[in-house]
């Protein structure tokens, strides 16, 4: 996928719509035995390496499965919290599966444009104080059209839902599903036709 | 192609040289303010950077763009720190710059 996520912030500077569309390859599965050689914490309700890096894991990782069972934020499907679960070596089995992912922040500013080695930040801000900011693969070209096409998309759907306040996080389901195919025609052709 | 400035900064924050060639307008505060403003930009952005990028990056920010000016950022290993402001005519400064460092 080579556009990552999608962002809108309001006037003030609160986020109002979240999209992320990372690339699957951000997850890798392990296996482990006594004693864990990385340290994990209790962060933003999610159990991640604080330290100690190994074959893919790095700082900043959590944890999503534990022997295939998916996790629920610090606790198991069983109920157990995982760090205790952890810490126990009768837990251990002779193989031990753990998945991680990577979990990302927000900011925002009056940039048009940021570059890194690894991914490019577009941000359209509009006369009324909105801004459409779109994180992309350096490669990926045609992110201005996309941008005038979310702000085209957001006054369709968005504005001109009668239950949507201004300002305010933006749930509106017509305004998902266009947005979704826009950045898959921008994947695909990387440019737009006149009409919609 | 127009270079607006350039700065270097050391790994502590304090400017060590400050070049002007074609500025247009000065940011209405002090120099020492706005070395100060410059240094806790870049570190700031550099934490942004990191924190919202979605696979584990070698090199960080790189630049960044407004509608009037390009901003080129290198830093080198020892945390010197190489920031120029040049037109939005430029694609890629990060040789310059270190062919600056290297002299």
């Amino acid at each position: 996928m080579a556009i990552f996520s999608v962002y809108v912030v309001n006037k003030a500077g609160g986020l109002i719509y979240q999209y992320d569309n990372y690339v699957p390859r951000a997850e890798t599965e392990k296996t482990f035995s006594f004693p864990l050689d990385l340290v994990l914490k209790i962060h933003d309700e999610k159990v991640v390496v604080s330290f100690g890096q190994r074959d893919g894991i790095r700082v900043g990782h959590a944890i999503l499965s534990i022997n295939g069972a998916d996790v629920n934020g610090k606790y198991t499907v069983g109920g157990k919290e995982i760090l205790e679960y952890l810490k126990d070596p009768t837990n251990y089995p002779v193989l031990f599966a753990i998945g991680s992912q990577l979990s990302p922040e927000v900011g925002s500013s009056g940039i048009e444009l940021l570059e890194t080695d690894v991914f490019k930040l577009h941000c359209f801000q509009t006369l009324t104080g909105i801004k459409f900011i779109v994180l992309a693969d350096p490669r990926q070209s045609g992110i201005d059209a996309l941008l005038r096409k979310i702000y085209e998309i957001y006054s369709d759907f968005a504005l001109k839902n009668p239950f949507y306040s201004l300002e305010m996080p933006i749930r509106c389901e017509l305004f998902d599903q266009n947005l979704k195919s826009a950045l898959e025609i921008a994947e695909k052709t990387g440019t737009f036709g006149p009409g919609s | 192609m127009t270079v607006h400035n350039l700065y270097i900064f050391d790994r502590n924050g304090s400017c060590l040289h400050y070049s002007e060639w074609n500025r247009k307008k000065q940011a209405g505060i002090s120099k020492e303010e706005e070395f100060k403003l410059m240094y806790g930009m870049l570190f700031s952005m550099r934490s942004f950077v990191s924190k919202m990028s979605p696979l584990d990056m070698k090199d960080g920010f790189l630049s960044f763009q407004t509608s009037r000016y390009k901003l080129h950022y290198y830093e080198t290993p020892t945390g010197i720190k190489l920031v120029m402001n040049t037109d939005l005519s430029v694609n890629n400064c990060r040789e310059t710059l270190q062919q600056i460092y290297s002299t």
